[in-house]
């Protein structure tokens, strides 16, 4: 079983479009993961049904029990995430800067702060209108912890490729190079780097190969909006050839792609010239795991 | 004026919008200090060409005093993000998880535990009196990206007063660092593009806004036909502040890191509206 991550550092560069174009090609036993857990995108092309879903927990919940608070203001004068503030003359936790570290309920001489487990957003397992199986996921707005999320997600996906016997798992990736993407990255076989033809898209880009070259995994690249800015095009091509990672592939910038995406096709579905570009992707991909 | 411009999708058109309403203000005389805080992958001075000065970012990480550790294991057993390694003569910090809490030297009854520091990043300042730009830069394999925001926010809150208009180029999606970025904004813009995804993505982030009670004013970028935006713009009581086209020229130049004053957008009416609302 072999795992393809698809990334891209900046967002918008058409992680999503490709992942779903890429997936037309994959076999009913097969899976394809959302990774981008603060903002799936997949399920629009891909018209799941929900099979399961399962809670996600991370982190406790901190909270100052006003009938037992004594107002000594520790906790007020300590937390390191200035997460305290005072309602009403009470004390209390803001829920968005508290980080859960426990040092509150630590100090407090008179144990008036609870714990609880922080149910931070849902885990789903659904079956998408070609037949395979999609793991996503949900996180609650204002959460932490995406990236813990996303290794989790790809736990279920990896089991799910054992009991399944699936010999692929296709990963669409979470943009930005920090916690959600290394944790969409790890363990995985190879990553297909999408890189758009705008200065942002190439500077973007020079960070995740950064960020990726220490990782034991394969890399190949891919070039969209090829054609947008033809000087950008060449640099890219020159920084994937300086870094030795082989382009597999590239999507012209056409302004009918908003358009399909607006009707929801994808890509490789209705459109010849798109079937044949994303397949062969797909073949090359396959055949650079082994 | 504080204003943080968000985005739940990624590449809807933030920095772009950013960039365009900063030389907008400056050509009305105002003094603008853009805050990137996309601090991933922050991009505004692709468009801007400031030569930045840069100043390293420095978070608390515990340190070990060995002679006086015990090696009772409890600063191990309290941290919550399972950040330390602790066994008979070993003692670890693993930096990607800790949060700088300070728990742990809390905890520790023997004094073996001090605060030191570790670079995570760096902010680059433009020293402009006119379009000032701070920076925030993540190290790259580092994640704590929060931490990194709030240094750069609080960067910005020590020499706001000189700026009449300060902007925040937020990180995409609804998670924390973008509750960051727009907890304490005078006025929220959110930058959406007009396609099914960036829809999707649009209400989520309009439910997080919901949430930490945070109205916010609309900008449909890309625009072909608006669909959903509308009806969702009219049924929550939403204000359009403007619509951007679906333009190749402006793709075209926002692609060679120069985007200019487009005569479609009323940036007139947009300073106007944030200034009465």
């Amino acid at each position: 079983m072999k795992e393809i991550v698809v990334v891209s550092g900046k967002g918008g560069a058409g992680k999503s479009t490709i992942t779903a174009g890429l997936s037309y090609f994959l076999k009913e036993n097969d899976i394809l993961v959302d990774a981008d857990v603060d903002a799936p995108n997949l399920k629009i092309l891909l018209e799941p049904e929900l099979i399961r879903e399962e809670d996600f927990y991370s982190g406790k919940q901190f909270k100052i029990e006003q009938d037992f608070c004594i107002m000594c203001g520790r906790c007020y004068q300590e937390c390191s995430f200035e997460a305290i503030e005072i309602v009403n003359l009470n004390y209390v936790i803001d829920d968005v800067a508290c980080e859960g570290c426990g040092l509150c309920q630590f100090l407090c001489p008179v144990n008036a702060i609870s714990v609880s487990d922080k149910l931070t957003g849902k885990k789903y397992v659904s079956k998408t209108k070609y037949g395979f199986n999609m793991v996503h996921a949900l996180l609650n707005p204002s959460e932490e912890n995406s990236g813990k999320l996303v290794a989790e997600i790809k736990k279920i996906a990896k089991n799910l490729a054992k009991e399944q016997n699936s010999s692929t798992i296709i990963v669409d990736g979470p943009p930005g190079i920090g916690c959600s993407t290394i944790s969409a990255i790890s363990g995985s076989d190879i990553l297909l780097l999408v890189a758009e033809s705008t200065i942002s898209g190439l500077h973007d880009m020079e960070r995740l190969i950064e960020l990726t070259k220490n990782f034991k995994v394969k890399r190949k690249g891919f070039i969209n909006k090829f054609g947008l800015n033809h000087s950008i095009d060449e640099k890219l091509v020159n920084l994937f050839e300086s870094k030795e990672i082989e382009i597999v592939g590239y999507l012209t910038y056409s302004q009918n792609i908003p358009q399909y995406l607006k009707k929801r096709v994808n890509l490789p579905e209705h459109i010849d010239g798109y079937k044949k570009l994303f397949e062969g992707l797909y073949n090359r991909l396959m055949e650079a795991v082994g | 004026m504080n204003i943080s411009i968000v985005s739940g999708k990624g590449g809807a058109g933030k920095t772009t919008f950013t960039i365009l309403f900063a030389k907008y203000l400056v050509s009305k005389g105002k003094k603008v200090l853009i805050n990137d805080l996309d601090v991933e992958e922050p991009n505004v001075n692709l468009f801007l060409n400031k030569k930045l000065d840069y100043d390293e970012v420095y978070i608390y990480i515990p340190e070990h005093i060995k002679e006086n550790c015990i090696s009772c294991k409890e600063c191990a057993e309290k941290c919550l993000f399972n950040a330390l390694v602790v066994a008979k003569d070993f003692w670890l910090v693993l930096p990607e998880l800790c949060h700088s809490c300070k728990l742990c030297e809390y905890v520790c009854k023997y004094s073996a535990i001090k605060g030191s520091k570790r670079v995570i990043g760096k902010i680059g300042q433009s020293f402009d009196k006119m379009l000032h730009l701070l920076e925030g830069r993540l190290n790259i394999g580092e994640s704590l990206t929060t931490a990194l925001i709030k240094q750069v926010i609080g960067k910005s809150l020590k020499i706001k007063d000189n700026y009449d208009v300060i902007i925040m180029d937020s990180p995409p999606g609804t998670s924390c660092p973008v509750i960051q970025a727009s907890k304490d904004a005078d006025k929220i813009i959110v930058v959406a593009e007009d396609t099914p995804f960036g829809f999707s993505d649009f209400v989520v982030l309009s439910d997080m806004l919901k949430e930490i009670g945070k109205d916010y004013y609309l900008v449909i970028n890309k625009y072909i036909d608006g669909e959903g935006y509308s009806e969702f713009a009219s049924k929550n009581n939403v204000k359009v502040l403007g619509k951007i086209p679906y333009d190749i020229n402006l793709a075209k130049n926002y692609s060679f890191g120069d985007v200019e004053d487009i005569d479609t957008i009323d940036f007139d009416n947009i300073y106007n509206t944030l200034l009465e609302g």
